[in-house]
């Protein structure tokens, strides 16, 4: 598991944007993430190496964006907004309804690798509440209970490696839950 | 200057105070959690609250933070007379322990807490928070330093001394919002040879002393003193604090002139080497333990009728000890000496000839230009944590050095052309150049930063330095003129004492004299020679004799060699004197008296004639004037006459790599005898540079090993490829030297030994983890 | 009233370049270009343009606080942060037109002098990053961004960055130090970011929108600008409406529009059978206006001056089928959630709020709960680093007084007495997919 000579030149370019390498630890940790589906261990020591950031410094970036994470989701990932507007829409009821769909707690993967479900800040989609967004860049709208234990189900039937990256650490973590 | 009012009162302020400090400058007791003299303030706790007055009409009084605010002429606040402010800082406090758990009868930090202090002074006497307290999961962080995450109030000192302070990287804050937690990345000790200090830094008991903890005592049962350390030159300031005759802990002691807040790692837990299973707490007569006391064993010992004595005294021992030593050989018409190693003795003096100057740790720290010459971290820790202030602020540091450093990383890190690898022969000739392209009307590089500096400092590890070398960088300091100072790392804590003791070549002519045969016996005091450079011959020497008397608190070589063993006092023991590298004369208090007989170095003073005693009192009179400072005073620096030193050859370039030191920064004489501290040594490893084993033909992995010859010993090790050894070279450690028997700089042969065997890589662990109850913002998808 | 943020939002697509251009994009440029730098900056404080991110700070003032003689490089950063629940309007310009954010970014840059810009887009908003990128390449290519721009000497590029989550990135210091690639706690203030800003150059911050209305001002003038409002309001805002309204959306409308305007005519009014029992007008950190307010023009003076705050324009309905509790409740944790961990009294503050509003949830709480949450909110205000918890207890003091009577009937009454909220996808969205700026 590990960065290509290709990649680690895409990314050292990138860094070169700002005035210092620090700035590009977002971008490239991002650049992980969607590789494999989250940030492995290993793949740290390589983004430091890039970023002259210790691991343990980009662990403080990344225990404190909610976007970046060091284990692995279902492949597919969903977000729905618990903020006000969609709150008062109804958002629990829908968050309520992902969670039996899923049948794992929030932040957990699907028994069958599906999907992981989390609760999110508000997602701009305010007109369109209660909303949400799949893998960061769907988005739902006008969501009810009905529709999005539908959307889970759909997922359900995809193939497991249809999504880059996810499949076999999906398998490997499912392994390590049960 | 100026001034400014609390309550009405006048508060006098210095240049760039904060409204805070000027208030404790005052006495005024205004609460505070996250503001650190030494790290400065942050504003995160939100306690150090006063009131302002309004000064124009229609303006509202505010709460402000004091530490936030830059101390100005005329300012008003209301503090004790506030109506809001004690409020303000009593509902943080009440924030604290709606998370904080009531465990303060079992906490290390009870009694000794700044929270605690905090909590009763702000007077949040009752809680009303009912909510359950929220926990978190503490961190194994290695043998030194116990993590316990729930007394966290998240004032944020630790990580603000650890990275911003001490430039570590592998210790940090993680999360957010009340979830954050300030850990590494993965379990286990630090990198940092600082990392102590967020014992001390710590409010709480969120960071306690994990060695002090296994032989616990409540800290106001502690008897304590003021200490120097004795684990390197630098002297810092000590608190000592023991408990039923045995040492507990120790911790930094404030003091403005030398270390002020901080101690490092080495000298916190190398003074644990005084609870060594193994140490000496009994008199041994060929190698029969015996009840009786110390002294009568060490006079029989002298009186035997054969012999012809010697007498070595130790740069680890202090200045009365070693006068005392010198007077006593001379009542024994014997020869004597205060160092093991011929070389070293050279060295020390002629480095100690050129201190007279040195910079304080708060002169370099505000040098605005470094060079290092050495492997500076691994011999004087402290020293380099001031380097680390100049470093982090932008200030260019140079280094040049022949095997990994910590300082060198990181001086590689900020500006990769400021270190440069070479062997030390070689250094001598790079000093000398670089003085001679100072005259040009154009220097470039190093010369051209050293030139512009206003305040550049020189900085040699003396140990490692050519005297050569060491000769030429205090000619670099006087071609700068008189606004560049030049300071040695010496290679123990009186080593600038023992100097002043000795006669020129004093080491080599007792050497010489054991060999020859001329004296049967040696009184060695705090001294290990046969562990030192010069092992092999002092192994040979002593093995002929047959009165090896030795007074030590260690269970070393020579203590296992002697025929007599005096068991003697640590540092923390007994009162006495040290100069450090500056020249400083500190002296150190006895902190508690063990219950078994140990031999105090001041009670040597029995054995002299009445002659001698009042030559030593003569000669310290002489040697550090008339006023002794008392124990934790930084003192006065001396200025001693020059020594005279003598000639002895040294290694010149060879054909073959040559052995240097690979120094660890927890290692010393003693330190390796505490076990907490040594269980971090790392592994013994022959470090060589890629590009150097390339050219000498060696095909080099990380599972290779090498068999190192010199003389006719061999040593195989595990390869360890740097870049930061210098070319010519391979560094090894202390242990290595002395299984080896080598001295710095020997020629070595290299031969590929048997391959590590290679196991497959560990297979990618993925973490299992369990969302935090309520924790939904990121559904647990975080550590 | 002419729309200027939406204008282009009845195309189906984003315009590219040239389509763009053909409607008049980046004309603006003529009567910037050339002009005195000064001169523009009075003229921005003449228009009375305020900044659309939440503070309202005159746009003019602020980039005035630009030393003349400021180092170089001089940093213009957009703030695409918009996290604050109930505002969704930065995002409908992102994904629906960003040549118009690259023309306001640009125009902006020149008027400061910026030697570089940053936008920093949210995280969430990642696929309309990537259509500000592509926008963003299409004027590098045609030569609008890049070394002397149209042969005006002056160069820029822009920079659009991918955040990765947090509403605390939306604070201009916070976001700095994000962008500078730390985490996002809040700098402490002085020095501000004029003076040192990111990797501590002059930097000037500005939401998204600002940077939007600056070209047309430049163009057409202050007065022209100021003859887009209404009822004291300058210009044209872009406003929203969410919660049980008929028509939740995204509405340009003149500055001071009236609330009753904007929530009953343009959001269609509330549900059918629901009734309006307060609202918060800009967003969830400003406190709740009542029905008896409707007709206070929404601008930032007229707003304040009834002791609420215009916000970002982002009108949240509360009706009277959810608890006033549970409502506030939600905001709050929202906060407590999002507190960057830095200071005391949000990191530990604000959870203590949660909990004290639980126990009126559990019907646990007492009179003295009711009291604690008074006087916390009274102690956490002020004493803070930066203004999250400020704004986080800003609408729950104002619950405190507006629905008084709700506390002490959920004491009395052992707990709450409302049904949970339902679930109620938007009527209009049948079918509707992405909507809003339309009316």
């Amino acid at each position: 598991m590990s960065l290509t000579e290709h990649e680690i030149e895409h990314l050292r370019e990138h860094i070169e944007h700002y005035p210092e390498k620090r700035a590009g630890a977002i971008y490239c940790l991002y650049y992980v993430q969607d590789k494999y589906g989250y940030i492995p261990r290993a793949s740290l020591d390589e983004v430091s190496e890039l970023t002259d950031l210790s691991p343990t410094q980009l662990d403080e970036l990344i225990t404190f964006y909610t976007l970046l994470r060091r284990r692995p989701v279902g492949r597919r990932l969903i977000r729905i907004c618990d903020s006000i507007s969609c709150y008062t829409r109804g958002s629990e009821q829908v968050l309520a309804a992902a969670k039996e769909a899923s049948g794992v707690e929030f932040g957990q993967i699907s028994k069958d690798g599906a999907v992981t479900v989390l609760p999110s800040i508000c997602l701009g989609l305010c007109d369109r509440a209660p909303a949400g967004l799949v893998d960061d860049s769907e988005d739902l709208g006008e969501l009810t209970p009905e529709k999005i234990r539908d959307l889970i189900c759909s997922y359900a039937a995809e193939t497991l490696d249809s999504k880059s990256g996810g499949g076999q650490q999906i398998l490997a973590v499912l392994k390590d839950q049960q | 200057m100026g001034t400014l009012y609390i309550d009405d009162q006048p508060v006098e302020f210095q240049p760039g105070d904060n409204v805070l400090d000027a208030a404790k400058r005052a006495n005024i007791e205004v609460p505070y959690f996250c503001y650190h003299p030494a790290l400065g303030a942050v504003g995160s706790c939100r306690v150090c609250a006063m009131e302002t007055v309004p000064s124009r009409e229609g303006e509202q009084p505010r709460t402000v933070m004091t530490c936030t605010l830059k101390a100005q002429d005329g300012m008003r606040f209301r503090f004790a007379q506030s109506d809001k402010a004690p409020g303000v800082s009593k509902t943080m406090v009440e924030f604290y322990m709606t998370r904080h758990p009531n465990d303060c009868p079992v906490c290390d930090e009870g009694g000794d807490c700044h929270l605690q202090n905090m909590t009763v002074e702000v007077g949040h006497a009752y809680r009303r928070f009912d909510g359950q307290k929220k926990t978190y999961p503490n961190q194994l962080l290695g043998p030194l330093v116990w993590n316990t995450a729930n007394r966290c109030i998240t004032c944020y000192r630790c990580v603000r001394f650890y990275q911003d302070y001490a430039l570590g990287d592998d210790f940090g804050a993680m999360g957010s919002r009340n979830n954050v937690l300030f850990r590494r990345i993965d379990d286990g000790a630090f990198d940092s040879p600082f990392a102590g200090n967020i014992i001390t830094v710590c409010p709480t008991g969120t960071f306690t002393d994990k060695v002090f903890r296994r032989k616990y005592s409540r800290t106001w049962m502690l008897k304590k003193s003021a200490s120097i350390c004795a684990h390197c030159s630098v002297g810092c300031h000590v608190e000592p604090g023991a408990r039923a005759g045995t040492l507990r802990r120790v911790v930094p002691n404030e003091n403005s002139a030398v270390n002020q807040y901080f101690i490092c790692d080495r000298g916190r837990y190398a003074p644990h080497a005084s609870e060594a299973a193994n140490r000496p707490l009994q008199v041994k007569v060929g190698g029969q333990l015996r009840q009786e006391p110390a002294l009568a064993v060490l006079r029989q010992a002298l009186a035997v009728s054969d012999a012809r004595w010697g007498v070595m005294g130790s740069a680890r021992e202090d200045v009365v000890t070693n006068l005392v030593l010198q007077q006593l050989a001379s009542d024994l018409n014997a020869p004597f000496t205060a160092f093991t190693d011929p070389l070293t003795e050279v060295r020390t003096k002629t480095a100690v000839n050129l201190s007279l100057s040195a910079p304080s740790l708060q002169d370099i720290e505000a040098a605005d230009c470094i060079l290092v010459v050495g492997e500076l971290t691994e011999h004087a820790p402290m020293m380099e944590l001031a380097v680390r202030q100049a470093l982090k602020q932008g200030k260019p540091v140079m280094m040049l050095h022949a095997a990994a450093s910590l300082l060198a990383g990181m001086v590689r890190k900020q500006r990769s052309l400021q270190a440069q690898t070479q062997a030390p022969v070689l250094w001598a000739e790079t000093l000398q150049k670089l003085i001679s392209s100072l005259s040009q009307e154009q220097a470039d590089g190093w010369a051209a930063l050293l030139k512009n500096a206003k305040a550049p400092v020189l900085l040699g590890v003396a140990e490692v330095m050519p005297t050569a070398a060491i000769k030429a960088l205090a000619e670099l300091a006087a071609v700068l003129g008189e606004q560049a100072r030049v300071g040695f790392a010496l290679p123990a804590a009186n080593s600038f004492g023992a100097a002043q003791v000795s006669q020129a070549g004093s080491s080599e002519q007792l050497l010489e004299a054991l060999e020859r045969g001329d004296i049967n016996a040696l009184l060695v005091v705090g001294a290990d020679p046969m562990s030192g450079w010069q092992g092999e011959r002092w192994s040979k020497a002593l093995a002929k004799i047959q009165h090896l008397v030795v007074v030590d608190h260690i269970h070393s070589a020579t203590v296992q060699a002697a025929t007599v063993v005096v068991p003697s006092a640590t540092v923390s023991e007994h009162n006495g004197v040290f100069i450090n590298y500056e020249g400083r004369v500190q002296s150190f208090a006895k902190a508690y008296s063990r219950e078994t007989q140990v031999l105090l170095q001041e009670e040597l003073i029995a054995l002299l004639s009445g002659d001698a005693r009042a030559r030593v009192q003569s000669q310290l009179l002489s040697m550090l004037g008339s006023v002794m400072p008392s124990p934790g005073s930084t003192g006065s620096r001396i200025k001693p006459a020059t020594l005279p030193i003598g000639q002895l050859a040294e290694a010149v370039l060879g054909n073959g790599p040559a052995l240097v030191l690979q120094g660890w920064h927890g290692e010393e004489e003693v330190a390796g005898f505490a076990t907490e501290l040594a269980s971090l040594t790392p592994h013994d490893s022959v470090g060589i540079a890629p590009a150097y084993a390339k050219a000498l033909g060696l095909t080099l992995d990380k599972n290779s090993r090498l068999t190192i010859s010199v003389h006719n010993k061999q040593l195989t090790l595990p390869v360890s490829l740097s870049a930061q050894v210098a070319e010519g070279c391979v560094a090894v450690s202390r242990r290595a030297f002395a299984e080896l028997q080598a001295r710095l700089g020997d020629e070595v042969k290299l031969t590929a030994a048997m391959r590590l065997s290679e196991e497959p890589a560990a297979p990618s662990v993925v973490a299992h983890f369990t969302p935090l109850q309520g924790d939904n913002s990121n559904g647990g998808l975080r550590p | 009233m002419e729309k200027v943020l939406s204008r282009n939002f009845h195309h189906a697509q984003p315009l590219d370049l040239a389509t763009y251009r053909a409607g008049g994009g980046y004309d603006s440029l003529q009567s910037i270009f050339g002009r005195d730098r000064e001169e523009m900056v009075n003229e921005l404080r003449a228009s009375g343009l305020r900044g659309c991110g939440g503070a309202g700070f005159s746009t003019g003032l602020k980039w005035s606080f630009l030393a003349k003689d400021a180092p170089r490089p001089v940093y213009l950063v957009i703030n695409l942060d918009e996290s604050e629940p109930g505002s969704c309007k930065d995002r409908q310009v992102l994904y629906r037109d960003p040549h118009t954010i690259v023309e306001g970014v640009l125009a902006s840059a020149y008027i400061i002098g910026a030697d570089k810009a940053f936008v920093f887009v949210r995280g969430e908003y990642k696929v309309g990053a990537a259509k500000l990128e592509k926008a963003v390449q299409e004027a590098r290519d045609a030569g609008l961004l890049g070394d002397n721009i149209l042969g005006s000497g002056f160069s820029l590029d822009i920079d659009v960055h991918l955040s990765a989550g947090r509403y605390i990135c939306g604070e201009e210091t916070a976001l700095l130090n994000a962008l500078e690639g730390y985490r996002a706690n809040p700098r402490s203030k002085p020095p501000f970011p004029a003076v040192k800003g990111l990797w501590g150059q002059p930097t000037i911050v500005n939401n998204m929108e600002t940077v939007c209305h600056v070209p047309s001002i430049m163009h057409k003038g202050a007065q022209w600008f100021q003859g887009q409002g209404q009822n004291g309001g300058s210009g044209t805002h872009l406003f929203q409406v969410s919660g049980p309204v008929k028509n939740p959306g995204v509405f340009e409308l003149p500055m001071g529009v009236t609330a009753r305007e904007l929530i009953y005519d343009h959001a269609g009014g509330l549900l059918d059978g629901r009734k309006l029992i307060a609202f918060q007008p800009g967003g969830s950190s400003t406190p709740f206006m009542t029905p008896d307010q409707l007709d206070t023009p929404m601008h930032f003076d007229a707003v304040a001056k009834i002791g609420s705050r215009l916000g970002t324009g982002g009108v949240i309905i509360m009706d009277d089928t959810i608890c006033p509790l549970k409502y506030t409740r939600n905001l709050i944790e929202f906060y407590a959630r999002e507190s960057c961990g830095f200071c005391t009294p949000c990191r530990d503050g604000l959870p203590y709020l949660v909990h004290l509003f639980d126990k009126f949830e559990l019907g646990t709480a007492t009179a003295a709960d009711h009291q604690t949450i008074l006087e916390l909110c009274g102690l956490i205000g002020p004493n803070t680093h930066c203004a999250l918890a400020p704004g986080a207890v800003m609408p729950v003091q104002s619950a405190l007084q507006l629905f008084d009577d709700e506390f002490k009937k959920h004491i009395a009454a052992k707990g709450c007495s409302y049904s949970p909220v339902a679930a109620t996808a938007s009527q209009a969205a049948a079918g509707a997919g992405v909507q809003g700026g339309h009316h």
